[in-house]
């Protein structure tokens, strides 16, 4: 039991944050790090940071 | 139905601040000209159903650079409901020549005399009320900084939205102009709008080749056109485009000396005349950039950082990682699984919070740098010698920003016009040490270099060195030949920063970093740990047996001849491509170390094994210069718009650092 629910929460996620940074992606949204607080730079699409 | 209101003005007059105080936001505010490249909206914080455009710094509404471009595209053809003019007004009469030109926009305008704190510190006078009557439009005296004036300002702004005020008067030229546009304009007249024909009239008499494709006018208009103007520019003995900007110059110094009294007399010097007198001098500006820079990443890497590492440390190693595993251990959990979290995700995202702590104190002393005013006469600075090896200093700007990360340095050289320029300068940005290569020299530099003061500060002087030795070689081939653009910067004024921007600057940039680390770093260490647990047949083995040291033994002999030739750091090189912090994590993965930091015997140790102090830093000087992260690569290919161009970018780089660390090392090695 503890290995189900442990696994879950793990590779849930690890799943959850991949998609999350998979979507951002492919909505056109930028892969910046730098964070749109600290950018010079406005981007047309505000990307999911 | 939303109103929109824009905000326009010259470049650093603190649009950026009043937008933020405006609408609630965040947004990037540096203490030099050209921070806002694109327009940002934002809601008023008073009423939802008005918009707030912050606009790019332009100093005209012609259309010589991207940002004038994108800030009158914007107003001609958007059209906000009105314009709030954010007038510096310790330059009033050079602000105020943008002024007669929105007012041409034919929208109504509301001026925003900001810095007014500033003037009365001064004990300069401004007459607002005889300003706002030669203007023909209301003023507000404002203070971005301190908040004073802008609930006069909203409350101005609202009614004039909502009472559809008219637009103001435009500046009245001389006779024979006025003659010439009036004749322009009975050409023109039912082709354009009413309200905006006085700006389209201006704009042909100026030639405006845009204007004149955007009207589309027969050849017989264009030719009477150019008659009027031809005859004007005749009898005048100027060129039309002087002409205008003689006569609004002359409208403008009228409307000064009203209403403007300067306590200072002209000439003599303000106390940042001063002080840029030692800071910028021909020959003491660099040596005191350079002690700067180095006292900058001493005190962030080497002394005040180092003090928070040990409970960061104890936190995620001795603390969250022992106490889970054991816990996850006694209910029965699988080993392999609290291997996975403990030994993989919790080690590898705890290897790089760990420098944390460093990484704040270095943002908080950039932005320090940056909001006082020192980081513009770095970029005035360095155009001086950028400009010797045929690079121009509007390249550094986007190097200052990329201390921070390489992305939106890449993207922030949009603003160079000249393609040759644009491209080196973004093949030559990431060569700026980022945020991210930080935990990698911190973590080298503990374990090999913990007594030297200058090992760390030599990435950033390393960096920008490589940026001109490059520009020079690039300089050289057929892509890049050619004159450096020239390169215009207004200085701010010195002044001390509020301590509130500093630490909102330093929290931006961190946060992002620490987010970084619960996402990417999080995923590629549970995949670091999957692939150095697993075999090819996907049989947990030991880590000597796993598919990660059977990839980095394909690869490590590559780098040998750099020192390195251990295959973990192999791996840690190719790993680094996703985000250069994971460079750290690996290490902390392969290694089983939870988290590293200075003083840790098993760090030595380990770390010891892989890299001599000489291998150690032809490492730190590779990742100084290899390719950038993934989404850096990904910022490059979009702005060149071509793959051919975005691989010769990486080529370039990772040659660079190829060779780079290859001398580092092996000339190293003949010395120590």
């Amino acid at each position: 039991m503890a290995n189900v629910i442990v696994s879950i929460i793990i590779f849930g996620s690890l799943g959850l944050i991949a998609y999350r940074m998979l979507k951002s992606r492919k909505s056109g949204g930028s892969s910046c790090h730098s964070g749109c607080g600290s950018c010079p730079y406005a981007c047309e699409e505000k990307p999911e940071h | 139905m939303a109103h929109t209101i824009a905000l326009a003005g010259n470049p650093n007059s603190g649009k950026t601040s009043l937008f933020n105080e405006l609408t609630g936001s965040s947004q990037y505010v540096g203490n030099w000209p050209g921070v806002t490249v694109e327009k940002k909206e934002g809601h008023l914080k008073q009423s939802k159903h008005h918009i707030v455009i912050d606009l790019p710094g332009i100093y005209s509404l012609s259309p010589y650079t991207l940002e004038e471009v994108v800030s009158r595209d914007y107003l001609i053809d958007a059209r906000p409901d009105i314009i709030i003019n954010v007038v510096d007004a310790t330059n009033l009469e050079r602000n105020l020549y943008l002024t007669t030109q929105l007012v041409e926009t034919g929208i109504p305008v509301l001026i925003a005399l900001n810095m007014i704190d500033i003037v009365e510190k001064r004990g300069d006078i401004i007459d607002i009320n005889g300003l706002a009557a030669a203007l023909g439009c209301p003023v507000i005296a404002t203070s971005a900084v301190t908040g004073k004036g802008l609930k006069d300002l909203v409350k101005q702004a609202i009614h004039m939205v909502d009472n559809h005020m008219a637009p103001p008067i435009s500046a009245h030229f001389s006779q024979e102009t006025e003659k010439a546009l009036k004749d322009i304009g009975s050409l023109i007249e039912g082709t354009v709008p009413p309200e905006t024909l006085r700006w389209y009239i201006i704009k042909l008499f100026e030639r405006d080749q845009q204007v004149q494709q955007r009207l589309d006018l027969d050849q017989k208009k264009i030719a009477e056109i150019e008659a009027i103007i031809s005859a004007t520019e005749e009898k005048l003995d100027d060129s039309a485009e002087s002409i205008i900007t003689t006569d609004r110059y002359d409208y403008l110094t009228a409307i000064a000396k009203k209403t403007h009294t300067q306590k200072r007399a002209a000439g003599s010097l303000t106390i940042s005349d001063k002080i840029d007198r030692v800071v910028t001098n021909r020959f003491l500006a660099l040596p005191l950039f350079f002690v700067i820079m180095w006292g900058v990443y001493y005190v962030s890497i080497q002394s005040v950082g180092e003090l928070f590492i040990g409970g960061i440390e104890w936190l995620f190693h001795d603390f969250i990682g022992a106490n889970l595993a054991s816990w996850l251990l006694s209910v029965g959990t699988n080993s392999w699984l609290v291997g996975l979290l403990t030994d993989g995700i919790i080690a590898g995202v705890g290897a790089v919070l760990t420098f944390v702590p460093q990484m704040m104190i270095l943002f908080f002393f950039l932005s320090f740098m940056e909001d006082c005013g020192y980081m513009a006469r770095v970029a005035f600075i360095m155009d001086r010698i950028f400009r010797k090896f045929g690079l121009s200093g509007k390249s550094f700007i986007p190097m200052l920003i990329g201390t921070g990360c390489s992305v939106p340095a890449i993207m922030a050289s949009r603003t160079i016009e000249n393609q040759r320029d644009r491209r080196m300068t973004i093949m030559l940005t990431p060569f700026i040490p980022c945020g991210a290569k930080l935990p990698v020299f911190a973590l080298l530099v503990g374990a090999f270099f913990p007594h030297s003061a200058w090992i760390a500060s030599s990435m950033y002087l390393v960096g920008i060195l490589a940026v001109i030795i490059s520009g020079i070689f690039l300089k050289k081939t057929k892509a890049f030949a050619g004159d450096p653009a020239p390169f215009v910067m207004e200085l701010p004024p010195y002044h001390m920063p509020r301590f509130k921007g500093v630490a909102i600057h330093m929290w931006e940039r961190g946060k992002e970093f620490i987010k970084k680390a619960g996402t990417i770093i999080a995923v590629a260490s549970a995949g670091i740990w999957i692939l150095q647990s697993t075999s090819w047949s996907f049989e947990f083995v030991e880590t000597q047996q796993s598919i990660l040291a059977s990839i980095g033994r394909f690869i490590a002999p590559l780098f040998k001849p750099l020192g390195f030739g251990r295959w973990e750091v192999a791996v840690a090189t190719i790993t680094g491509l996703l985000a250069k912090e994971t460079i750290v994590a690996t290490f902390g993965i392969v290694l089983g170390l939870g988290t590293v930091a200075e003083g840790d015997p098993t760090l030595v140790a380990s770390i010891g094994s892989f890299f001599t102090p000489v291998s150690a830093y032809a490492f730190m000087i590779f990742t100084l210069f290899a390719a950038p992260c993934v989404a850096a690569i990904g910022a490059t290919k979009r702005e060149m718009n071509s793959i051919r161009w975005t691989a010769s970018a990486v080529l370039f780089q990772t040659s660079v650092a190829y060779l780079a660390a290859l001398l580092v090392y092996q000339i190293g090695s003949l010395i120590f």
